[in-house]
């Protein structure tokens, strides 16, 4: 095994290939396969895919043999089905695999159940097996069940004299459905292959592109009262009880967060200061009295967090920008032996309050963090997601200020951040500049800990830059 | 062009359909590239007259679905400087809420996009055929160019030797806005392909009707366009467009010999488009002006 690549339990893991690893299957490596020599020629490919096997059951897979070029999908495959699985990879696929790795590692989420409009009694036989595989190669969503099912819209058997011809058979289900009703369409592949998990209006919907070439301009139709998408798309439209939306380039795979709520993009002002004022992390003081607050009381898939919400107001001057939080606790989680002459890092384990600003529209994945803790520890860093040898990290000093108050007879901490516009990438602000803006809170202790999100970012971590809300200065 | 309008003055013709405020693609064939496509020297001469009239060479756009089709026509060296010739795919793609929704075979994928250009940058298109025979739809002439020029996934409507191009060749181009902004066709028959078309791979099945037709009336003109390729095929001695005999049908064979047809065809596209509104098909009522130079 190579240790440089183990990651969490549940996703894909390297192996030598010298032996197969106890308890796994072999499965075959998902690929495409044109046959341009065989039958009639056609624009629709042979995939060899394994959502099948894994529907039916199998939870742990064994990528025993994967052709240069086909890791990074065997990972996403085994990912998106959930399933555990260990990879024996070209050693040329390695840096992509670990690329692969590293952005199923920041959407890891928990598990949701499989939606599905046709339910296929399994019987464990190969014609079973290949029903459902026809079905997935058609992205006529389904699931394996004993018998028949009422969640959804039709439960078939396969039997040798109905399903003689599995791919008939499949078009025959897909018709008795008709598309209005499928729930995901894709337009613009015959290479993207669909599923789709989701539970209490939110679902994820995996794509996975098993051609060699990135497929570009993917229109998806997911059909469910779904009116938000995260990462944002492209051409969204909700209309019809159903979301569509266009994936402008699709490389090997995307996770695409779905939201029943609709919540638009958030927006906060700050109001303009009259001059430069001292931290007081006191939402009373002059300054923050009148100043609007944004509340926080989701976590960043949504969900709502019981107990009052987290505050938070924003002023600004010709040099700074100004952030007090009002974090309402039960319990402090504090990091032992604080100190508040650098950085702590990582402070993001204990309470705290975080803002994510990024002042380049056109270049998302760079932005700074600024985080400080009702013991007034404090750290910013440098984030740049495109081009993680660039960014500065921890190392970066913006020179910003924070001062932190804990009032425990009300039981609520405040923390005050001041930021230089300089140090943001800002020369001479105006009312009106728009700043890109996560503002974040961890709180209590495992197992009771959350994470509050001003914008859902769909996924556990904080880091969706696609998902910030907008700062607007007033 | 100045036959079409009655104007003396050519710069008159074009200014009856072109202003300086006209964003104009012009869409050219060049799936028989190199060997027969819409001349760059047409398309050069088309921008040219663009230009003369005061559409800026930056809003005149040299389009076609694919880029390796183009650069095998080599457009870029002749056309005036600043004109664009630009594919789909490299330039704003297709118009995902603008599409034609059917099924034909059973496959997954039954929509055909509109590109781009037309939904949202074009005011007007000059269309810009060839003159070809087509294995499925019999010819290939102004209403092919545009309806499975300007839409994606339209291959979709030919299966083994069946193909539905009667009535989705009429049905795209019948869609807005491409019919509205389709103004003015130029149909080039400076070199044409009588037999495998819509390519040119085999020399000997290229010809030289030697003569361009210009209308605005795209059915009108493809009407002439069958009779032009059915009297070179019957020249040649090999069944008409028309033909539909099972006997002449071998899949095998076709792209060699003429005698023979890949898909059973359907020149009556033509007909149909006319009975969309899109032109007049009747021979009779067809005002046809010939200028022999």
């Amino acid at each position: 095994v190579i240790p440089l690549l183990l990651l969490a339990a549940v996703l894909p893991r390297v192996h030598d290939g010298s032996t197969d690893p106890a308890g796994f299957t072999r499965v075959p490596a998902p690929a495409v396969k044109m046959r341009m020599s065989e039958a009639t020629a056609t624009r629709v490919p042979w995939i060899d895919a394994n959502g099948w096997r894994f529907e039916r059951g199998l939870k742990k897979a064994y990528y025993a043999e994967l052709p240069r070029g086909s890791a990074a999908l065997a990972a996403a495959e085994a990912f998106a089905y959930g399933v555990e699985a260990v990879l024996n990879p070209d050693p040329a696929d390695l840096p992509e695999l670990e690329k692969m790795l590293g952005y199923l590692k920041s959407i890891d989420a928990a598990a949701m159940p499989p939606m599905a409009n046709i339910g296929v009694i399994d019987d464990g036989s190969a014609l079973a097996g290949e029903v459902m595989n026809m079905l997935g190669r058609r992205n006529i969503l389904y699931k394996a069940v004993s018998g028949p099912d009422k969640t959804v819209n039709l439960t078939v058997k396969p039997t040798a004299d109905g399903a003689g011809n599995p791919n008939e058979f499949a078009a025959r289900i897909r018709e008795k459905l008709g598309d209005e009703k499928r729930l995901v369409r894709i337009y613009g592949s015959y290479v993207v292959l669909a599923r789709l998990t989701g539970e209490g209006g939110r679902a994820r919907l995996h794509l996975l592109n098993y051609g060699r070439r990135p497929a570009a301009d993917v229109r998806v139709r997911v059909v469910g009262g779904w009116k938000a998408a995260t990462p944002p798309m492209r051409d969204v439209e909700v209309a019809e009880g159903a979301i569509e939306f266009s994936v402008p380039e699709l490389a090997t795979y995307l996770a695409v967060d779905l939201s029943s709520s609709g919540e638009a993009r958030k927006t906060m002002e700050s109001v303009r200061a009259a001059a430069e004022f001292e931290l007081t992390a006191d939402p009373a003081a002059a300054q923050w009295r009148e100043a609007p607050a944004v509340s926080i009381a989701q976590d960043t898939f949504g969900k709502a967090i019981a107990g009052p919400p987290t505050e938070v107001r924003s002023r600004w001057t010709e040099r700074n920008l100004y952030l007090l939080y009002s974090a309402p606790y039960d319990e402090l989680n504090l990091k032992p032996n604080p100190q508040t002459a650098a950085d702590t890092v990582p402070l993001w384990d204990w309470d705290v309050v975080e803002a994510f600003i990024g002042s380049e529209f056109d270049h998302l994945g760079h932005y700074y963090e600024f985080e400080v803790s009702p013991q007034g520890e404090w750290v910013d860093l440098d984030i740049d997601r495109d081009h993680r040898a660039k960014e500065l990290g921890a190392a970066w000093n913006s020179q910003f200020a924070v001062r932190a108050r804990v009032d425990r007879e009300r039981h609520v901490w405040y923390g005050e951040m001041r930021i230089p516009f300089e140090a943001i990438g800002v020369k001479g602000p105006k009312a009106g500049l728009e700043l890109r803006a996560g503002l974040y809170r961890c709180a209590g202790r495992v197992p009771n800990r959350v994470y509050y999100a001003w914008s859902a970012t769909g996924q556990r971590t904080f880091h969706v830059p696609e998902a910030f809300g907008v700062l607007r200065l007033r | 062009m100045t036959s079409l309008t009655g104007d003396r003055d050519a710069r008159d013709s074009w200014a009856r359909f072109f202003n300086t405020s006209d964003v104009v693609g012009i869409k050219v064939n060049c799936s028989g590239a190199p060997g027969a496509m819409s001349m760059p020297e047409v398309v050069a001469e088309i921008a040219g007259n663009l230009i003369a009239v005061g559409v800026k060479p930056a809003n005149i756009v040299v389009h076609e679905r694919n880029r390796n089709q183009m650069d095998d026509a080599r457009y870029e060296p002749v056309v005036p400087a600043g004109v664009l010739v630009k594919s789909a795919g490299e330039y704003l793609g297709y118009d995902p809420r603008t599409y034609v929704e059917c099924t034909f075979f059973g496959e997954d994928d039954t929509r055909s996009n509109m590109m781009r250009m037309v939904t949202e940058r074009f005011t007007k298109i000059i269309n810009v055929p060839n003159m070809k025979d087509h294995s499925a739809s019999a010819v290939t002439g102004c209403l092919k160019n545009i309806a499975y020029g300007e839409f994606n996934n339209v291959a979709r409507s030919h299966y083994r030797e069946k193909t539905e191009t009667l009535s989705f060749i009429g049905t795209l181009a019948a869609v807005e806005p491409l019919r509205s902004r389709t103004v003015l066709s130029i149909m080039d028959g400076i070199r044409g392909v009588w037999h495998a078309g819509p390519f040119s791979t085999n020399k000997k099945f290229r010809f030289y009707p030697k003569q361009l037709k210009f209308g605005t009336d795209p059915v009108a003109m493809d009407r002439l366009l069958i009779d032009v390729i059915d009297a070179k095929r019957k020249a040649e001695g090999v069944p008409g467009v028309f033909d539909r005999s099972p006997k002449n049908f071998d899949p095998r064979k076709w792209a060699a010999d003429a005698k023979y047809q890949r898909f059973q065809r359907e020149p009556g596209h033509v007909e149909y488009a006319s009975r969309l509104g899109l032109g007049v098909y009747d021979l009779a009522k067809i005002q046809h002006t010939e200028i022999r130079l």
